[in-house]
């Protein structure tokens, strides 16, 4: 990718920079509400991309993924309860250090790390995304199934206590992408004579009842957290760092958004395991290792950096092989398609103004947030202390019109409805909504591809072991099925 | 009701839809499509595995000591969600036939507010406080839903 040669035209156009702008701050906000989350502010964000451009569209949903990383932030510094998932590990130094020094020192360390995190993330994908696309251009239908089977899997592995229902999970959700037209024969499936799944289950219907739903319910049966520092008091957010303290965050988080970029890249894996390893690794690093889980702010600045890493590395696999590794990249990955956009290297070949306004509009996307961040933290400080009974309301009627607007039909709020009570109990016994997500949005892209190899190979299974990428894929998806199995083996070998 | 028991209850249920699902899949005219690999050959595949992860996650389940003393507090928070729920379906029900959404939201609001606080119906002032937000927070919506970006809402 030539950053000189650009067009920065194409991104200084008022939609593309509106919805860099709207999706930060949406980001920002969201993300400091505790317990809303990345998918959470993605699934609120979903319709709204359908009044946008392709390019302003997904710059909306991945700005605000990036900013909603540092937002979590917020409320883990403030009420020491983390706004995001990814944010749970700074909540053990953030918060003891915003309480015994400065929230607003706390939070300058955060935004900080989070800028440095966010442009390792968008310098890796601007650099290796068109490598990794034309690796994957040697892909055929095989390796594309492989691949989707592997992230699915991977992510049911990793997202819940229990393994066994979260791959139940994985396959509900495959068998709610199967309702609608099949594609192959024209032929309607499991539509039980509603009109309307002949286009099959709505996306933004199915996304945001099983995550909006439960979160709301949820909101409104707990009680408001009485630990949270006063954050009406602008005091608390005038603390400033030191150029000399800037300098070494700076270092500790090239090495944590380091990390996190790699993590993120890993289906699976995602920002919240790469906040934690980023935490590790400065735990490992610092000079004072003692201090970790007491005010140090490199355990502010290793995590926070590791999760916007995370996001820039999970983004390249979705861009590159249009795969989404994670549940939050999976609600992106909706938001091309409902473009009539199918990511991956077709999209890097034939679209390159697209691409190239997604790629250098991520990375402006950063400074925005930083901006944002640096001016309006104070006020999202406020937002958190907003009582759960006046935010869920408001937060339901928001994703009312969200799934209304985007078909305008009345049903698809009854889907929402449906399902996000299902979630609601299913979460509660361990089974995976993340993984269900990601295997419905996955869905139709596996089964084509299944199909298709199948038909290539006229009916011979052994396509899928024959041709060499497609076997070492395989490999891995046996080693992550058996891995219990494997480790169990190893423990009673030692012992 | 102990988690064990839930988890049992909720392995039949989805259980239940895989049959369903079984039926689906193996009336669907698969020949008529004209392809070795028809509509109904994938279905299948995913059906068959279900069961199999069912039946797995059943022993898994009948197995598992440190699970049975955690209690799941089923009939409880379904009083409480179900009080949410009620009001959301009565939305619904009402936006489907009478269109007037802004009307409807407003009484949908208060109403979410007097579930959780029921004292709010005591007190004058603490009604017209939650009043007003009520009507601000939909004034707001209207003006971007419906004048900024000409929803019909």
């Amino acid at each position: 990718m030539d950053l000189a040669g650009f067009d920065w035209s194409i991104i200084f156009s008022i939609d593309n920079i509106l919805a860099i702008i709207v999706g930060s701050f949406a980001g920002l906000l969201l993300g400091a509400i505790p317990g809303l989350g990345s998918m959470i502010i993605l699934a609120i964000l979903l319709p709204f991309t359908y009044l946008l451009e392709p390019a302003a569209a997904v710059l909306l949903m991945m700005s605000a993924y990036q900013a909603g990383e540092y937002g979590g932030s917020i409320s883990s510094v403030i009420l020491g309860i983390p706004g995001t998932p990814s944010a749970a590990a700074t909540v053990l130094d953030g918060h003891t250090y915003a309480q015994k020094k400065s929230p607003g020192r706390a939070l300058a360390y955060s935004l900080q790390a989070s800028l440095v995190g966010a442009l390792l993330g968008s310098l890796v994908l601007i650099f290796l995304a068109a490598p990794l696309t034309d690796f994957a251009l040697r892909w055929s239908a095989p390796e594309y199934f492989l691949v989707g089977v592997l992230g699915i899997l991977a992510v049911a592995a990793l997202s819940s206590k229990d393994r066994l229902k979260s791959m139940i999970s994985v396959i509900l959700g495959l068998m709610t992408a199967t309702i609608g037209m099949d594609i192959f024969a024209g032929m309607p499936r499991f539509t039980m004579g509603f009109v309307e799944f002949l286009s099959g289950v709505s996306m933004i219907a199915l996304i945001i009842g099983v995550f909006g739903i439960p979160e709301i319910i949820k909101m409104l049966t707990q009680k408001d957290n009485p630990n949270a520092i006063n954050s009406s008091n602008k005091d608390n957010f005038s603390g400033k760092l030191r150029i000399r303290e800037r300098l070494g965050a700076i270092k500790k988080s090239l090495l944590g958004g380091t990390v996190g970029v790699g993590i993120g890249i890993f289906p699976g894996l995602g920002a919240g395991t790469a906040s934690w390893f980023g935490y590790a690794i400065a735990k490992k690093t610092t000079k004072n290792p003692e201090t970790f889980g007491k005010g140090n702010p490199d355990g502010i600045v290793g995590p926070e950096s590791a999760n916007n890493g995370a996001v820039g590395g999970a983004l390249l696999p979705l861009l590159a092989l249009g795969i989404p590794g994670s549940p939050a990249i999976a609600i992106i990955a909706g938001a091309f398609i409902m473009q009539g956009i199918t990511p991956g290297p077709g999209v890097f070949n034939n679209e390159t103004t697209l691409v190239n306004s997604i790629l250098y509009g991520y990375l402006i996307a950063a400074f925005v947030m930083f901006i944002l961040g640096r001016f309006l933290t104070p006020v999202f400080a406020r937002v958190i202390s907003i009582p759960n009974m006046i935010l869920a309301p408001s937060v339901l009627l928001i994703t009312i019109i969200g799934i209304y607007i985007s078909e305008s039909m009345i049903f698809n709020l009854w889907v929402a409805l449906l399902f996000g009570l299902i979630a609601y109990v299913l979460i509660k016994l361990d089974f995976s909504v993340p993984s269900y997500v990601l295997a419905f949005v996955l869905g139709p892209i596996i089964e084509t591809n299944f199909r298709r190899s199948l038909d290539m190979a006229q009916g011979d299974f052994s396509v899928f072991i024959t041709r060499p990428i497609s076997l070492i894929i395989l490999l891995l998806i046996i080693l992550i099925l058996f891995y219990p199995v494997i480790t169990k083996l190893f423990r009673k070998a030692k012992a | 009701m102990s988690y064990k028991l839930a988890s049992y209850i909720s392995l039949v249920f989805i259980g239940l839809i895989n049959i369903f699902y079984l039926i689906g899949a193996i009336s669907i005219a698969d020949h008529d499509s004209g392809r070795e690999f028809g509509p109904a050959f994938y279905p299948l595949i995913l059906s068959i595995i279900l069961f199999i992860l069912l039946i797995m996650s059943f022993i898994k389940t009948y197995m598992n000591k440190n699970k049975e003393g955690i209690h799941f507090n089923f009939i409880v928070g379904l009083k409480k969600v179900a009080l949410i729920i009620i009001p959301i379906v009565i939305f619904l029900i009402l936006w489907t036939y009478f269109d007037y959404f802004y009307i409807l939201s407003f009484f949908l609001l208060m109403s979410l507010f007097i579930i959780n606080k029921p004292s709010i119906l005591r007190n004058k002032k603490e009604l017209s406080v939650y009043f007003l937000i009520a009507i601000g927070y939909l004034l707001i919506l209207y003006l971007f839903f419906n004048v900024l970006l000409s929803f019909n809402l």
